[in-house]
Parts: C-alpha cells; sequence; structure tokens
C-alpha cells in the first residue's frame, strides 16, 4: 500500500512539470510586461529594464522556468506575488481552504441529491418519475452556473432577503456558492447512479438475495447500493478536484475569496507568479485527491485491496482473481 | 489505473488550458469593472483630476456636496461593494495608484486643500490658507487643531515628511514628479512651503487627490514603517480609522470620533468595503440590503436599475470628455491627410455616440472641455456638429480614398458600442472600420506604440494640470509614453499648452485653451465625443451622494 | 404419473409468457410436473427450452413486468405460490425453497464477506443473533468443505469451485425442503464439476432434501438424479424415473439427445447431431414443435399437436406416435 501511494505521488512530479511548462509558455505568449503592470503607466524605460532584471525577466524562458522549479523543489517557495509582494503560497493556502469548504459542500449537495434521485430513477425506471428526475437533473446541468447563480441571488438575497448576495463574512455566505455548484453536477450522479443501479439490480447476486428472501428494500440498499456506488464515487472523486479549480466563474459571481477567484484575478492583473502557483497547488490538490478516493474505494469494493497493493492494474467490475 | 493517470494529466492540462481562455474572456468582460484599476492608472498618465457634478438627469440621484453637513453619528454600518480588492491601501510608499485605493485612503488622511467638484474651487482643509510664493513654491498655513491617529498634533513636520514619501517610491507617479522634495520645507511647526518642479497654478487643485494625504512620520513607524503601512494604515487624521483587512473579503474602516471638523463627522461608526467583482452581482447586494452601495457600474448597466424603486442609480458626469484622436504619425497616410480626418468627423452622429456612450443620458460634447469646467470654451456649434455624409465623401475623394479606406480602432471591451456606431456611420461614407479589442496590457502597450488609425480616449478637463492635453506634448510623444492621441505635433501647440498651464490667470488661460482647441479645430487633430459618466447603485434611503477626485464617491458623507 | 408418492412440489398447466412490447416469447407451454419429498428430478433439455423459466417462475422471481405466468397452478405442499403475496414468497425463498444459479463467479456480492451472505439468509429466517448466524455460517463453509475460518473473506478471494460451494452453502443454510438448481456445474472445470455433484448428492441424503437440478448434460442426470424429465420449446416432451427415460427413451428428441453423446465406447466418425435450430419461442407453430427437426416424423406431424400420455406406468412422452392413429398415419 505505502508503494502505491508513493508511486502515485511520485507522479506529482511529471503532472506538475507539465502544468508548469503550460502556464511558462502560455506567459511568453501573451502580450504585456510584467514588469510595466508592476510599475504602472508611468515607469520609465530604466526602471522597467531594472524591474525585469530583479524579476529574472530578462533570462531566456527555459532558465526562468528552472529556476522556479528549482525555488519549488529546493524551499517550497512558489514564487512572489507581482501585485502585493507576498509569497503566492501564503495567499493561496487560506483561499484554499475556502475554497475546499464550498467544493466540499457543493460536492456533497451535489451526491446526496443526485444520489437519491439516481435511485429513485432506477427502482421507478421508464414512468413519468424517471422522466422528471432527468428533465429537473438536466435542467441543471445545463443552464450555466453563472446564471443559476444570479437567480439563485435575486431569489434568496434580493427577494427574500434570507441569504447574502455575496460574500462569506457569515457562515451563510456559503450556502448559495455551494448550492449552485452542487446543482450543477446534480444530473451527472443522478445518470450515474441511476445507470449503476440499473446494471447492478440485474446481477446475478442481487437474484441470489432475492432467492434467499432477502426484502426489496434491503437488495437496494445492502446489496445493489454500495456496488452500485463504486463508479459514483469514482465521479465524486474528480468533480472534487475539478470543482476546487473549477468555481472560479462562481467565486466570481459570489465573491467568495477563494482560490479560483484569486487566479481569475490574477490572470487579469498578470499577475503570472500567483496564476502559476494557483494552477499548480490546485494540481497537487487533484492528484492528491485522486489518490484519496481511489484509495477510499478499498473501503468500498474490497476487490481492489489486492490490485493496488500488488500495484496491479484495476477494473472493479472484473477483477482478476488468482486461485484462492 | 494507467488510464486514470493520463486522465489526470490531461485534466490538468486542460485546467491550465481553460486558465488562459478565462484569462481573456474574464477581462474583457469585466474591464468596466476590475480593469478600472489598471485603465486609470492608464488614464493619469495621460490626464488629471476631477470634478464632479452630477447630471441631475436620474431621479433619486444625490448631487455632489448638495447635503447639507452632517453632524450625526449613528452605531451603524456602511457596506460598499467595490469592483475589485486593491493590492496596497497607501499608494505612495510603493509607487502604486489604484483607484480603489485612492477612495478608501481619502477617508482615512485629509489634504492640504479640498476641492469643490461642483465649481472646481479649491477649499482649505488641513491647510487653512496659502500663498504662491513664486510660480514653483507654495506656502501653506496649517491648521492647528488636527490630531493625528497616534494623537499627536499635526506639524509642518508631517507635510514634509509626506512629501519625502510621495516623492520616493511614487517618483515616478503623478504623486511624486511634479513635486520638488528638495525645495520643501517647513517654516515653522505650523506652515510648510511646497516646491514643485514646473510651474502650474493649478497643481493646487490636484493636491486635493487622496495620494497627497498628510501622514506622520510617527504613526507611520508605529504601523512598522512606510511599506508595511501600505497594507496597514494607522495613518492620518481623516473621518475614519483604518481597522481591519481580511485578505479577499473586506476591508473595514471605523469613525474617528476625534474627528477636527465637528460639523463633518461621520455618520455610520463602521464603513465595510466588499470586493465584488461582477457589477449585477454588485448591484443585487445593494437590492438585498447585504450593502448599501454598489459602486462602479457600468452605465449601461447601471441604467437598467433606474426604473427601480428599491435601489437609487446614480449617474453623472466628473470632468471627463471622451475624444477621438487620430493617429498623425508616419505610416498612417490616410489619418495623416486632414481631408480624411475631416471627412470622419463629418461622417460621426455624435448624437447617437453620446447616447451609446451614456446610456442615453448624455449629450454630444461641442467643446475638448466638460461644460462645468472654468476653462469650457464652446468650439463647435450644434449645427457643425450635424451628420454630413456627402461633405465626407467630397472629402475623401479629394483625398483620393473614393473607392474606400480601412482603417482600425483599438479599445477595451467598454469603448465597443461607441465604436460600433462610428463604424456604421464610417461604411456610409465608404470607410471599413476594423475594431481591435484587446485586455488592458495589450491595449496599453498598443495605445503607447501608436498602432492605431483612431482612438477613443478620455482626458480629465476639470482643472489645468501639468499633465493637460498630454497627446500634444512632445515630450510625451518622444516618450511614447502617452496613451493614444495624434503622436504628432507642433512647437506652437506644444508650447500653447505649455503656457496655458502656467498662466496665473484663470480667465486668461480659458482664452488661451479656446485658441488651441480652434487651432485642433482646423486641423481636424481630435473630434470631441461626450462628457464620460460614472454610475452607482445606492440603497434607496442613502443620502449625502459626495464624489473626490476623478469622480470617485466619497464614502465618508453618506448617511441616512 | 404416480400418485402414491408424498409430493413435495405439484406444477399444473403452467403457462409462462415473456412479453415485450414488440413479441410475446411462449417459454413455458403448459407443464404439469410432480416432485416427491426426497426426490432429485432432473431437467433436461437445450437452452431456451424454458428450464430456467419453470425454476423462476417457481421461486416467484420471473422478471419484473416482462415475465407473467398466463396459467396454472404451482402447489408447495399443497399450497399454490402463485396465490401468494411477494411478502410471503419472501418467507418461502431461501427457507422452503432455495435456489442456485449457474454462475457462481457472479452469484456472490462483491462486497460482501461469503460470512455475511450466509449469515444473511439464516438472519432472515430465524430469529437468531448475528453471531449466532456467523457461526452457522462458519458451520455452513465447513459443511461445503471450505475452512470456517475464512467467513471474513470476500467472494474475489475463492476460486470458482469454492464459490459455488459458498453458493450452496447459502442455498442449505435454513435447510430448504426443496433446492432448485440451475446448471450448478456448467461453469466449473471438469474436475470441480464432479467434486461439487458428488457434494451435492452427499447433502442431498443427508438431509433429504427434494431437488430440480436443470442442466444440459445427460451425464450430470444419470449421476444424481432420480427421475428426469426432457424439456423441449417450452413443453415437457418425456418424463419418467431415470431408467425409464434412459434405458426406454420414448420421444424422437430424447433419442436424439443420446445420439449427440460423445461416448468413449463406441468408435463413431463424428458427433450426431440434431438437424435444424429450436423454434423460435415467440412464433411457436401450431403442431408439434420438434416437428421440423425429427427424424421420425409423418405427415401428421406438421398438421397436429398432442398432449403428453403416460406409454408406461409413470412414464410420459408427448408425441404423435403414441396416439392411436399413427399407423395410419402417413
Amino acid at each position: 500500500m505505502a508503494k502505491y501511494v508513493i508511486k502515485r505521488l511520485l507522479l506529482l512530479i511529471p503532472i506538475l512539470l507539465g502544468v508548469s511548462a503550460i502556464i511558462f509558455v502560455l506567459k511568453t505568449l501573451t502580450p504585456g510586461d510584467p514588469a510595466r503592470q508592476i510599475l504602472g503607466n508611468d515607469a520609465t524605460e530604466e526602471q522597467i529594464s531594472a524591474k525585469r532584471e530583479e524579476l529574472g525577466l530578462n533570462d531566456p524562458v527555459i532558465v526562468q522556468y528552472v529556476r522556479y522549479v528549482g525555488n519549488i523543489v529546493t524551499r517550497g517557495d512558489f514564487g512572489t506575488s507581482y501585485r502585493t509582494n507576498e509569497p503566492v503560497l501564503s495567499e493561496i493556502i487560506p483561499r484554499l481552504w475556502t475554497s475546499a469548504k464550498i467544493t466540499l459542500g457543493a460536492v456533497a449537495i451535489g451526491a446526496i441529491l443526485g444520489i437519491l434521485l439516481g435511485i429513485l430513477s432506477a427502482l421507478r425506471k421508464y414512468t413519468w418519475v424517471d422522466s422528471l428526475v432527468l428533465v429537473i437533473s438536466m435542467f441543471f446541468q445545463s443552464v450555466p452556473e453563472f446564471v443559476v447563480g444570479l437567480v439563485l441571488i435575486t431569489v434568496f438575497a434580493v427577494k427574500l432577503h434570507i441569504l447574502p448576495a455575496a460574500g462569506i463574512d457569515t457562515p451563510l455566505g456559503y450556502i448559495m456558492p455551494m448550492l449552485c455548484i452542487g446543482l450543477s453536477s446534480v444530473a451527472s450522479y443522478t445518470r450515474i447512479t441511476r445507470s449503476s443501479m440499473l446494471e447492478v439490480l440485474s446481477e446475478d447476486y442481487i437474484r441470489t438475495a432475492r432467492a434467499k428472501g432477502q426484502t426489496e428494500k434491503n437488495i437496494t440498499y445492502h446489496h445493489a447500493l454500495r456496488n452500485a456506488m463504486i463508479p459514483v464515487a469514482q465521479s465524486i472523486g474528480t468533480s472534487l478536484g475539478n470543482s476546487i479549480g473549477g468555481g472560479m466563474v462562481l467565486e466570481t459571481v459570489f465573491s467568495v475569496p477563494g482560490v479560483g477567484k484569486y487566479i481569475v484575478d490574477s490572470i487579469n492583473q498578470r499577475n503570472y507568479p500567483s496564476v502559476l502557483g494557483g494552477a499548480l497547488v490546485i494540481a497537487i490538490v487533484l492528484t492528491v485527491i485522486n489518490l484519496l478516493v481511489d484509495l477510499s474505494f478499498i473501503l468500498i469494493d474490497p476487490r481492489l485491496k489486492s490490485t493496488i497493493i500488488s500495484g496491479g492494474a484495476s477494473k472493479p467490475k472484473k477483477a482478476k482473481v488468482a486461485e484462492a | 489505473m494507467n488510464l486514470k493517470k493520463v486522465t489526470a494529466l490531461a485534466l490538468v492540462g486542460a485546467m491550465a488550458l481553460s486558465l488562459a481562455a478565462c484569462g481573456s474572456t474574464g477581462t474583457t468582460a469585466s474591464t468596466a469593472a476590475t480593469g478600472a484599476g489598471a485603465s486609470g492608472s492608464a488614464a493619469s498618465a495621460a490626464a488629471a483630476a476631477t470634478s464632479s457634478d452630477t447630471t441631475g438627469t436620474v431621479s433619486g440621484a444625490k448631487g455632489a456636496n448638495q447635503d447639507a453637513a452632517n453632524t450625526t453619528a449613528t452605531d451603524e454600518t456602511l457596506t460598499i461593494g467595490l469592483a475589485s480588492e486593491p493590492s496596497a491601501l497607501w499608494g505612495a510608499p510603493v509607487g502604486k495608484t489604484e483607484n480603489e485605493a485612492q477612495i478608501i485612503f481619502s477617508a482615512l488622511t485629509d489634504r492640504l486643500v479640498k476641492v469643490d467638484h461642483t465649481t472646481g474651487e479649491v477649499k482649505p482643509d488641513l491647510a487653512t490658507s496659502w500663498e504662491w510664493v513664486d510660480s514653483k513654491h507654495c506656502k501653506f498655513n496649517l491648521r492647528t487643531d488636527v490630531t493625528m491617529t497616534d494623537g499627536t498634533p499635526l506639524t509642518a513636520d508631517d507635510v514634509v515628511y509626506s512629501v519625502s514619501v510621495w516623492t520616493g517610491a511614487s517618483a515616478n507617479t503623478d504623486t511624486g514628479r511634479f513635486i520638488d522634495a528638495a525645495t520643501t520645507k517647513a517654516d515653522d511647526d505650523h506652515t510648510v512651503t511646497i516646491g514643485f518642479n514646473t510651474p502650474a497654478p493649478d497643481l493646487l487643485s490636484m493636491l486635493d487627490w487622496s495620494n497627497f494625504g498628510i501622514v506622520s512620520e510617527d504613526e507611520v513607524n508605529a504601523a512598522g514603517g512606510a511599506e508595511a503601512a501600505a497594507n496597514n494604515p494607522v495613518l492620518g487624521s481623516g473621518k475614519y480609522k483604518f481597522k481591519e483587512w481580511k485578505r479577499g473579503q473586506s476591508i473595514t474602516l471605523e469613525r474617528n470620533d476625534n474627528y477636527w471638523d465637528k460639523d463633518w463627522k461621520g455618520y455610520y461608526k463602521t464603513i465595510v468595503f466588499t470586493f465584488t467583482s461582477d457589477a449585477a452581482a454588485r448591484a443585487m447586494a445593494v437590492q438585498s440590503g447585504d450593502s448599501q452601495v454598489a459602486y462602479d457600474m457600468p452605465v449601461s448597466q447601471a441604467s437598467t436599475y433606474l426604473a427601480s424603486t428599491d435601489v437609487q442609480t446614480v449617474m453623472y458626469t466628473f470632468g471627463q470628455v471622451g475624444h477621438l484622436w487620430y493617429n498623425m504619425s508616419d505610416g498612417h497616410d490616410a489619418t495623416q491627410n486632414q481631408k480624411v480626418r475631416e471627412a470622419i468627423d463629418k461622417a460621426l452622429d455624435y448624437d447617437a455616440i453620446a447616447q451609446v456612450g451614456t446610456a442615453g443620458t448624455g449629450k454630444a460634447a461641442l467643446g475638448y472641455f466638460d461644460t462645468d469646467s472654468k476653462y469650457y470654451n464652446q468650439t463647435y456649434t450644434e449645427d457643425e456638429r450635424k451628420v454630413d455624409v456627402e461633405g465626407a465623401k467630397a472629402l475623401l475623394k479629394e483625398a483620393g480614398y473614393e473607392s474606400g479606406l480601412e482603417l482600425t480602432a483599438i479599445g477595451l471591451q467598454d469603448v465597443v458600442p461607441v465604436y460600433t456606431v462610428m463604424q456604421e456611420n464610417l461604411r456610409a461614407v465608404g470607410i471599413t472600420l476594423n475594431i481591435k479589442t484587446t485586455d488592458t496590457a495589450q491595449f496599453v502597450q498598443d495605445a503607447f506604440g501608436g498602432n492605431y488609425d483612431i482612438i477613443d480616449v478620455g482626458e480629465l478637463t476639470d482643472a489645468r494640470y501639468p499633465t493637460l492635453l498630454p497627446f500634444l506634448r512632445s515630450a510625451n510623444i518622444a516618450s511614447g509614453y502617452v496613451i493614444g492621441g495624434p503622436k504628432a505635433t507642433t512647437d506652437a501647440i506644444d508650447s500653447a499648452i505649455e503656457t496655458a498651464i502656467e498662466e496665473t490667470d484663470e480667465a486668461k488661460a480659458k482664452e488661451e485653451l479656446g485658441a488651441i482647441e480652434q487651432t485642433m479645430k482646423e486641423q481636424t487633430i481630435v473630434s470631441n465625443l461626450y462628457p464620460e459618466m460614472h454610475a452607482s447603485v445606492i440603497a434607496k434611503d442613502l443620502k449625502g451622494y459626495t464624489t473626490i477626485e476623478r469622480g470617485f464617491m466619497d464614502p465618508t458623507n453618506f448617511y441616512k | 404419473m404416480s400418485e402414491t408418492k408424498e409430493s413435495i412440489l405439484k406444477i399444473k398447466n403452467l403457462v409462462i409468457h415473456y412479453e415485450t412490447d414488440e413479441e410475446v416469447v411462449e417459454a413455458v407451454n403448459n407443464i404439469s410436473l410432480d416432485i416427491g419429498k426426497g426426490e432429485v428430478l432432473g431437467l433436461v433439455g437445450e437452452t431456451g427450452a424454458g428450464k430456467t423459466t419453470t425454476a423462476l417462475g417457481i421461486m416467484g422471481l420471473l422478471p419484473d413486468k416482462v415475465g407473467h405466468v398466463v396459467q396454472g397452478n404451482i402447489f408447495l405442499e399443497g399450497e399454490d405460490l402463485l396465490r401468494k403475496s411477494n411478502r410471503e414468497m419472501q418467507k418461502i425463498r431461501g427457507k422452503k425453497i432455495s435456489m442456485i444459479f449457474q454462475d457462481p463467479m457472479t452469484a456472490l456480492n462483491p462486497v460482501k464477506t461469503v460470512g455475511d451472505q450466509i449469515a444473511e439468509v439464516v438472519l432472515l429466517h430465524n430469529h437468531c443473533s448475528k453471531a449466532e448466524a456467523l457461526t452457522r455460517a462458519q458451520e455452513m463453509l465447513a459443511m461445503v468443505g471450505i475452512v470456517p475460518e475464512r467467513y471474513r473473506d470476500y467472494p474475489h478471494q475463492f476460486s470458482g469451485g469454492m464459490k459455488q460451494r459458498i453458493v450452496i452453502a447459502i442455498a442449505l443454510a435454513c435447510e430448504p425442503d426443496l433446492l432448485i438448481a440451475d446448471e450448478p456445474t456448467t461453469a466449473l472445470d471438469v474436475t470441480i464439476q464432479a467434486q461439487i455433484l458428488d457434494m451435492m448428492r452427499k447433502l442431498q441424503r443427508e438431509h433429504g432434501t427434494s431437488m430440480i437440478l436443470i442442466t444440459h448434460d445427460l451425464g450430470v442426470v444419470a449421476e444424481i438424479c432420480d427421475h428426469c424429465a426432457v424439456m423441449y420449446a417450452g413443453e415437457i416432451v418425456e418424463y419418467g424415473t431415470l431408467e425409464q427415460v434412459f434405458d426406454r427413451p420414448k420421444h424422437p428428441y430424447t433419442r436424439a439427445l443420446y445420439q449427440s453423446i460423445p461416448s468413449l465406447d463406441k468408435d463413431v466418425e463424428r458427433l450426431h447431431v440434431i438437424p435444424g435450430l429450436v423454434p423460435d419461442p415467440s412464433n411457436l407453430p401450431p403442431y408439434c414443435s420438434f416437428c421440423e427437426r425429427c427424424g421420425e416424423k409423418k405427415g401428421v406431424c406438421s398438421k397436429y399437436d398432442t398432449s403428453i400420455v403416460e406409454v408406461e406406468p409413470g412414464h410420459l412422452a408427448k408425441c404423435l406416435m403414441y396416439s392411436p392413429s399413427w399407423k395410419e398415419a402417413e
């Protein structure tokens, strides 16, 4: 197991190198001089070039890149924000925490609603209930999140005055962003749960359970659900990572000081160290979350344990079984 | 699991790409809001200070300083939604001028003088009176009843210290570049002489800007030195004191109960600034009651709230007039040709442009300056501003462009509606206008470098700042650091502008500027468009809407 | 059919259809069967003959919404199972009738320990604690020849043969009166097949359980059954004791089946194959459904159908050749 975890963590290296390389390339391709961005339009040419020298912007991109990666590896230094002169990492950590709270809440809302609706659809397949669930969940998936966000603000803040329109000064401020991100993912959870439930419900071991005289309720919740949750859990894992980085638009709409908004603001400000740092931290978080999600599958699906420990390929559906 | 690794990598890559994508769209979409910081500083290179007078066309709007002095103080909190979070609150020691910082810092500090933005008149603030010693030196007599945050009284040394900060890290910005620290000195405890390195009587008006806030060395040191104080500005003698900055969330100010002007105490005990880059969300926060002020609304968006009964919409001109400049430098043959410039000038429908630019509330400008400016001259008659397609076509034919012509205009996203009107107007006379919109950084680069045929830039024209008409100053054109303009000038125009800036007699200055405007008209160097507007959405029971420099709202004068 | 023996399960005129929007599949056509206490009945036939459908019909586990019992009765010790409510059936399943399914690889829930899965059925039908149920589960594991300590293991940790032993343990945990085994060894290696069959026979004898063994393998029937019923196209075409059916097969289909068994004794050049295909169950002919493939058919065979008749005591066959008019027919 430890070997597996280490192996997965080592994967971070190529991922981070890839992400940082991509952003470094984008940085060189985008117009606008960071030095001028920092010093403002009044700065003289001498000041600009002095600043460029100070920031190492005159070096070839590859040199800048190696220096950047070196600083991260040797000192955990993700650079300094052009805008505030604070270390990027210390700016990101509290924002990451904010984003994480919203993401967890959103995924919880989305997953719980989605799973319940998915079970309902599966048990009532091809009925009007099934169709209604499909329509509702598709609605929230197809309407852009920020539109849902603005509608939520209009209803709950402007009309009803029960939730704050923006900001997270009070815990109530978390509700709408969570709801908004959560609702948009309900559809995918519903669909995955539904198809997975239907598939599992037609499995032989469900028939075995019926042959035992087990009740339908227990069959649904004790036999089918846990098996059906494997693909759902996989998708929760992916969306956990995605939402942390993907809440950018909504964090902006709801003025949530999360890492997504931080990156968006930094992009607008040409604040490359912050963009780069933000993207890398998200990549790390994403990888670690994926790892944790994979590890958590062991709890759900015992078949994976042997494959993960042995480091082999794992296919939850049809695990290759050694002769016992 | 291998597949998953690949997927993870791909996801990360896609994310990075989408980040970049977000970057460009995000910038353009929110230029009007978040771009304020960058474009504001861009404008300051070109232009100068402020005047603020509300149009009064808007029901429920409060004119600047129209309300009586407020002496009531409550324990209530005022929440103001800003478009973006400043990177520092005191810009001078870190060489920055950001709009949001200016707004907040104006509440913390007082300046030597303040400008009545309805008349342009310079009035006493920390200085009770002043006197020009010579064209570059002005002597100020200070109030004796002012205490700083640390409880010590204001002295002339504090002003000298403040000047040293302005001319330090901010030496190249408008904060420092006109001040001569070397000849600035304290004459006695309450008299100080400030030296300027360029003669310009209206520099006094400039001292009203919040970056010229007076602080004392002791309190700056107590706050951890100038650079630390930039983020922790427990400074000044203003109506409010800095209390807390929750990064990413809010900045909190608290009323200064020892404020020296007992007639103008803050009504609200606490002011909280929040940061919401999305303008609609900012306005909705006011509708919901979460905040009382949604600042810096795009005019077109604010106008949609005009009919709303649950909020007030404030729209006002602030002394900045939009001008369309023709690139007259080499390589721009068409716009270098006066006949072409005249043709364009005749082809444009200025009323339509003004309507679009001000959401239907403004009028076409008949002079270079704002009508409320002390230096306003009506250079054009209304008839002269009428569309003349035939005249334009004839001129183009004379210039040899009867078969058509292609021109490029550059700008930020927010000028697109205006450019689109021009595009239609010019199509009628056979000119194809290409509209090139970019983000702020690219725009600045293009505008510096002259990568355009025509460009719409605004200039603040409420006073004769030393930066007046920067587009026509040879030094600026030589250095390249001016946003827009013809990128060409004549010595005659250059020296005429210098004379007008240095002129000590205001009436004479107005005449001189009128003469320059006539020259510009004769040569068709510029086409005046319309006075630009600011807009905010505020709670319906809020009163005391007043403005400070460059039309920024004054956060300290609100009351109910 | 002998009326003297004490019957555990009596099927009368059972008709089961699968109905979809497109078609009606006549899976079981009017079959009657009688299984005595302690008796082992082999239900033989090709794939699609309706063997499993019959079993599912008995269990009340026909696919939801699609499978319908159109007519007939299934009496378990005199009580008609088709009149029972779902709740009543749940009490019968696993307790009175158990069923073993074809594929042990997929018959066990992959995310539950085998002990839990055995204990589950015990808990459902007995008033006992979880601990007692787990003890019983370990007993059952021992009974099917698996180390009881492995009750904590998950299905994927067992081989196919061991899984089938576990499935059998589940089926027998509540000592059912009737065990339906649907091709219990088909998915297993030949050597394992023999072990499993041996064990099943042993357990069946020890507990006196009645059993329906569904198979397409006549060899398996010969090894373990007392009685044998041959199904073809949803019908029982021949029924009798093992020796009756094996020694004196009466139906042409049964006879054809024997010819298709590879024999080690005889040296035949190639295996006999029954020509033609099983008729489409959604489109059965109004005459004898085996007619098209029958080597002994006459013209009448494609004109009429017949019902099953007793050709000797206790030995039934469904063929026109046992009708009085056969000799005259062309």
